[in-house]
Formats: C-alpha cells, sequence, structure tokens
C-alpha cells in the first residue's frame, strides 16, 4: 500500500479543517442535538400511549379502577391475561411500562388498608413517564373519593430497566448512531460526486494511487471522524446531564461497524446517481427518514403499526438498538444480536459500494 | 530522426450510438510538441485518455514509450497528465495540492523548485479555490510534471484564460520542448498550435482531416495570399483588370487575390505605371486558422449534400 494511502488521508484532515460545514454538521450539531434534546425531553410529553395491565385481582374495585384509567383517554388500556408471565410480555413486546394490580387490591381497601399499585417502567421512556403520570393521578382521584384523605393507593414504581437511568442514557447512544450515520452518509456522497464533476478522480488516475488506497484512506477518516464526534458527545453528556452510559468492546464494535455501513452506502448512493444535487438529494432522501423513524427521538413502539415495520427495515435501527442495548441496559446479547446485523449489512453495501465506485470512464 | 515515442495504429472508440473516434492512425516522436486540433466533440479528449490509458479502446493499437496500453500502471509513472478542465482540491493550498500528486509517485521531482518554475512559489500558500483561473492552470501543469515525465500530455491547457495568462502556459510549453520532453497538446486555438507545433493532426467527427507540420498543413491547404490595396478606388481597379481578372472593388480598396506564379510586385508596377494613388498595401497570408475553417466548413457542406441525397 505504500504511503499513498496516507498521502490522501494527510489531505482530507486538511480539507476538512478547513470546511466549516463539513466541521459543524459532524461535530457541532450532534452537540446542539444533545443541548436542545436533553433539555425538552427531561420534561414529559403527551397523548395516548398503549399500556399493558395485568388485573391479578379482578374485584369491583380494580374494575373500578381500569374504567377511570380508561376514561382518562390518555391511555390505551391492554389488557394482559392474569396467567400471563410479565417479565416476558415485556421482553416479547418490547415494553417501556407495565401495570399490575395485585391480588387483594379490592380486599384490602374495603378493610381500609393502603394498597400499592405495582408499575414497572422504564424511566429513561417518555411514553413510561407518560403512563406513570396518568396512573399517579388515576391513584390520586381515588384517593380524594376515599374518606380519609390519606393516601391509601400508592403506585410503587419497579423498574424494568437500571434504576439510576436518565432520559440522557436513553437519548445519547441514539445521537451517537445519528451522527454517524448522517456524518458518514453525506461526506462520502458529497466528496465523491464533487471529485468526480471537478475531474480530480480523472487526475487521480493518471497517478499511481489505486482506487483500494483511496477507498482505504477515506474508511480509515471516517472511523477517525467517528470516534472523535463519540468523544465529544460523551463528554458533553457526562458534563452537563447525568450520564450513566457505559463503554465497552461491544459498543466499540458497533461504531466500527456502523461507520463502514453507512460509508458503503454513501459510495452506493454517489456511485448509483453522478449528479451532484441529485445525489445530495438522494442522501437526504436516505439521512431523513432514517433519523426519525430508528427511534431516536420518537420511539419506535410509540409509532402506528406500519411505520413500526418501515423502522424494522431500517439499519439506522440496529445501531441505535445495540448502542442502547450495550450502553444502556447492559443487554449483551442484544447488542451482540444488532452487531451482527449491522456487520452483516456492512458487508453487503460494501460489495455494492466498490462495485459502483468506478473511477474508469467507459 | 528521434526515435517514435507514441504509435496509434487503427485506434477506435465507439459509445452506444456514437463513434467519438473512428480509425486513427499516427505517431509522435521524442521531443517534438504534437498537437491534436479540431472543433468541439471532435473526439481529441476521447484520443488522449486512451493514451493515457483511462479509456479503454474498441480497436486498435497504441504503444505509449514501447509499452502496451495494457501495462498502464508502468506507463503512468513515465507520462505526465492535465487533464481538460483541471480543477485541484479546492481547499488545499497550491502547495500541498503539488505535494499531494508529488506523494502519489515513488520518484518525484523537488517542489519548491517546481513551483519556482511555474512562477508559483510567491502564492504557494494560497488555497486553489481563491486563484484566478491561470494560477489553477499553473498549478495543473505543475501537477502533471511532479513525476519529471518523458511524455506530458495538456488537453487544452489555454481554454479560458486570458491572452497574457495564455502567454504563460506557451511559454512553459517552450520550456518543456528545450528540456527534451514530449509534449501532446489539444487545444481549438489555431494560433497557439501554429506558433509552438512541431506537427499537427486535425481531427473532425472522429477522423482525422489533415497532418503535417504548419508550414506544409498552410502550403498545401491554405488559399493564395490576398493583397488589399487600400484607397486605389476606381482606377486602381482598371488598371489591375487586365492582369488581374479577380481583382475586386470593397469600397474604396481592392482586393487582389495573389495566385500561384504571380508577385505581388506586379500589382504595385502597374499601379505606378498608369500614377494610381492608393495609401497602403496589406498583404494577407492564410492561416492555420483559414485552413481549419475551410478543411471543417468543407466536411460540413459535404455532409449537408449527402444528406440532400
Ligand atoms: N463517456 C461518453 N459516452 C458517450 N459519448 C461520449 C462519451 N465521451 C465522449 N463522448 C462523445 O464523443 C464525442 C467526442 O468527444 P470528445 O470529448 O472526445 O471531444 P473533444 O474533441 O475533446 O471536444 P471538446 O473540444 O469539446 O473538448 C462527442 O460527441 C461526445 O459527446
Ligand atoms: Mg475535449
Amino acid at each position: 500500500m505504500r504511503s499513498r494511502a496516507l498521502v490522501d488521508l494527510k489531505a482530507t484532515v486538511l480539507e476538512f479543517k478547513r470546511s466549516p460545514s463539513a466541521v459543524f454538521w459532524t461535530l457541532a450539531f450532534p452537540i446542539l442535538l444533545i443541548l436542545i434534546f436533553g433539555a425538552i425531553f427531561s420534561g414529559n410529553g403527551a397523548g395516548a400511549y398503549i399500556l399493558y395491565v395485568q388485573d391479578l385481582d379482578g374485584s369491583p374495585q380494580s374494575e373500578q379502577f381500569l374504567e377511570i384509567l380508561n376514561g382518562t383517554g390518555q391511555v390505551e388500556v391492554m389488557m394482559a391475561g392474569a396467567d400471563e408471565d410479565p417479565e416476558k410480555l415485556i421482553s416479547d413486546k418490547g415494553l417501556s411500562s407495565f401495570l399490575i394490580i395485585p391480588a387483594g387490591f379490592g380486599q384490602n381497601l374495603s378493610a381500609g388498608e393502603n394498597v400499592t399499585l405495582d408499575f414497572r417502567w422504564d424511566s429513561g421512556s417518555q411514553v413510561a413517564i407518560t403512563n406513570y403520570n396518568v396512573v399517579k393521578s388515576v391513584a390520586d382521584s381515588m384517593n380524594l373519593a376515599v374518606q380519609g384523605a390519606d393516601e391509601r393507593i400508592s403506585v410503587g414504581t419497579g423498574s424494568i430497566v437500571d434504576d439510576r437511568l436518565t432520559f440522557i442514557d436513553f437519548f445519547l447512544p441514539g445521537v451517537l448512531a445519528l451522527t454517524i450515520m448522517y456524518s458518514t452518509i453525506n461526506y462520502m456522497v458529497l466528496t465523491i460526486t464533487q471529485y468526480k464533476s471537478q475531474g480530480l478522480f480523472r487526475k487521480m488516475m493518471t497517478t499511481p494511487l489505486r482506487r483500494s488506497e483511496w477507498l482505504a484512506s477515506r474508511i480509515i477518516w471516517q472511523i477517525i471522524l467517528s470516534f472523535i464526534s463519540v468523544a465529544i458527545i460523551i463528554s458533553i453528556g457526562s458534563l452537563l446531564f447525568d450520564l450513566n452510559a457505559t463503554i465497552n468492546i461491544v459498543m466499540v464494535l458497533l461504531i466500527l461497524a456502523g461507520t463502514a455501513l453507512f460509508t458503503s452506502m454513501g459510495m452506493a448512493i454517489a456511485g448509483l446517481i453522478s449528479d451532484e444535487e441529485r445525489a445530495d438529494a438522494a442522501a437526504g432522501a436516505v439521512v431523513f427518514p432514517m433519523m426519525f423513524l430508528s427511534g431516536i427521538f420518537f420511539q419506535v413502539e410509540a409509532m402506528p403499526g406500519f411505520l413500526q415495520t418501515v423502522a424494522m427495515a431500517l439499519p439506522l435501527t440496529y445501531l441505535v438498538d445495540g448502542l442502547r442495548d450495550a450502553m444502556v441496559y447492559g443487554n449483551m446479547a442484544g447488542a451482540v444480536f444488532n452487531l451482527a446485523v449491522v456487520t452483516g449489512l456492512a458487508a453487503v453495501f460494501a460489495v455494492l459500494g466498490t462495485m459502483l465506485t468506478r473511477w474508469k470512464q467507459e | 530522426m528521434a526515435e517514435a515515442v507514441i504509435e496509434v495504429e487503427g485506434l477506435r472508440k465507439q459509445y452506444d450510438n456514437i463513434v467519438a473516434v473512428d480509425g486513427i492512425d499516427f505517431s509522435v516522436r521524442r521531443g517534438q510538441v504534437f498537437s491534436l486540433l479540431g472543433p468541439n466533440g471532435a473526439g481529441k479528449t476521447t484520443t488522449v485518455e486512451m493514451l493515457e490509458c483511462l479509456r479503454p479502446p474498441s480497436a486498435g493499437r497504441v504503444s505509449i514509450l514501447g509499452l502496451d496500453i495494457s501495462q498502464g500502471r508502468r506507463i503512468k509513472d513515465r507520462i505526465g497528465v492535465l487533464p481538460q478542465g483541471f480543477n485541484a482540491f479546492a481547499l488545499l493550498t497550491v502547495r500541498e495540492n503539488v505535494e499531494y500528486f508529488a506523494g502519489m509517485f515513488d520518484a518525484a521531482v523537488d517542489v519548491d523548485e517546481l513551483l519556482r518554475w511555474v512562477k508559483l512559489d510567491g502564492r504557494q500558500n494560497e488555497l486553489f479555490k481563491n486563484l484566478s483561473g491561470g494560477m489553477k492552470q499553473r498549478v495543473g501543469i505543475a501537477t502533471s510534471l511532479v513525476n519529471d515525465p518523458e511524455i506530458v500530455f495538456l488537453d487544452e491547457p489555454t481554454t479560458g484564460l486570458d491572452p497574457s495568462a495564455r502567454r504563460d502556459v506557451w511559454r512553459m510549453i517552450g520550456n518543456l520542448r528545450d528540456q527534451g520532453k514530449t509534449v501532446f497538446l489539444t487545444t481549438h486555438y489555431m494560433e497557439e498550435a501554429e506558433m509552438l507545433s512541431d506537427y499537427i493532426c486535425i481531427m473532425n467527427h472522429g477522423r482525422i482531416i489533415c497532418r503535417g507540420t504548419p508550414r506544409e498543413i498552410i502550403l498545401e491547404h491554405g488559399g493564395s495570399p490576398v493583397a488589399f490595396v487600400r484607397g486605389a478606388g476606381e482606377k486602381g481597379l482598371r488598371l489591375l483588370q487586365k492582369a488581374f481578372p479577380d481583382a475586386a472593388l470593397v469600397e474604396d480598396d481592392l482586393k487582389v487575390t495573389v495566385h500561384n506564379g504571380r508577385r505581388v510586385s506586379e500589382i504595385l508596377n502597374l499601379l505606378d505605371a498608369g500614377e494610381a494613388h492608393y495609401d497602403e498595401i496589406v498583404i494577407k497570408k492564410s492561416t492555420l486558422e483559414d485552413v481549419f475553417l475551410r478543411l471543417t466548413g468543407e466536411e460540413l457542406m459535404k455532409e449537408g449534400e449527402e444528406d440532400e441525397e
């Protein structure tokens, strides 16, 4: 390979440093995202989300509670059978909240004793936070109705994820994935189409530089850039917010595989469409749906059914899920599964991208 | 005669429905400035890029420095290329750009010396995107010389440049020739080709329609010189009409074609003998441009006739 790839890498770094727009989109934009959304979403959202409820009591009192809960119109109650295993339901359906009305709820209430509802949740999820608030307000309204005005019904929370998690823990892996995705795709599409239209590839072809050396330089650069963004985003997250996410080897591998995946995707787009403007539009058409449908800003769980299907078809969803599993939930099995999906996709797109990136003219 | 460094036989390039280069033959000798002329779309760039191993020919044989063009990597080490409409990295400086291309070759020349040679040593730290067209082209020429090539291909190096920037490029081409390098030039500018070239091929519609040294081409295809006798008027016309039947009056000036075997002094003698008054005599010889326009124009007419049939 000699040092030709390094000569190219050096030129790339210099061009990057001198391009304010590249610096903004790869380094400053993700910081803005973290700051803005970190501030906004630390509150709660609105709208009716699905809430799974398991009624282990079956008393008139528990039915009354469910009736009021339904009547709020702020949650859509789905009943789980009394014999179902909550843990299993939560993991199978990927739920972020689950309410259990314990056996003896009605009896204890009639006997004037305190009762506690068992609310299992992922406190980092905006859906779960909203559902919690609705359940809590229904409990409070029943408390008022009961004489004595004591807090007879309380809502006990049991986390389905680690208790210490905050919103930022949930949001940050998404921002990492997002930054890697759009900065990599945009940068590849932009350089390839520009080099083509400015005749730079043609000039490079007249030197001994090989296409593989050029590609190596690009991929190394994108990986460096990904890790720089990751370092910046994590620093901001821990300095300004209460970040508990962990860094581990699966996360590092996910970032490598994700960078390879989106670098190849950018190559494929630029290979298919040579025209600068059109390629830019095509990149947008790929980047934006992934940005909004991969569970970064809006939870996949909170989307209409058909959009959930779309989300499952988007490569970014797997990178986001993988990073969350690895960094937040400590779910290594899930993380490795997502890593496998991302790596597989990266391999497919690498073949496609390399095939489509032609230097030679016909 | 020096050895041939470029040999082309039956070279053809066909795209889906058009034949860009339609079977051409020529050879270029070491140390020559060889020019390929032709109107837009004649097939010049397609031809050079096949010689530069950038596009595969559809048919024909090309040998560069004794190597077949299938040996692209060995050829690339020994040739320099300025592509048509060259752009360097916009956000790199002049020096960084030249260093980039120098870094691609195992053996590269001294960058400082090269920058001095193209007279960019004073602007070496300016970004490429901020340079004027003339300076950009000098960067391009510098990048095509980083490997001290034996043959330099320059595809329209002066298009879009102002007259003084164009002259700079001419001077550099002259210097390259003095250094013993072979220069393969393509251009639209006849004046430039006439002045710089040792040998010229004029292309049109993928074929070479005319070739030779600039002198040979003008002698063979150029028309006879024309004498303009300014201010000679009706009287002058009457004096000359007998000896020069195609003399014609344009306003107050006489236009006389000096056909083969005739001399300009005959005109002067006739006018003096008749005591005619005139202001000055201007002789216009055919230039390569006239030849070019005539040849490519004739082709157009021929085509028109063919179409009518
Ligand atoms: N990649 C290609 N695909 C199809 N047609 C092409 C391709 N490249 C060139 N041509 C056609 O081949 C012909 C010759 O083009 P070429 O660029 O060689 O001309 P040229 O003499 O260099 O013209 P100019 O003076 O405008 O640069 C043109 O008709 C052009 O449209
Ligand atoms: Mg051309």
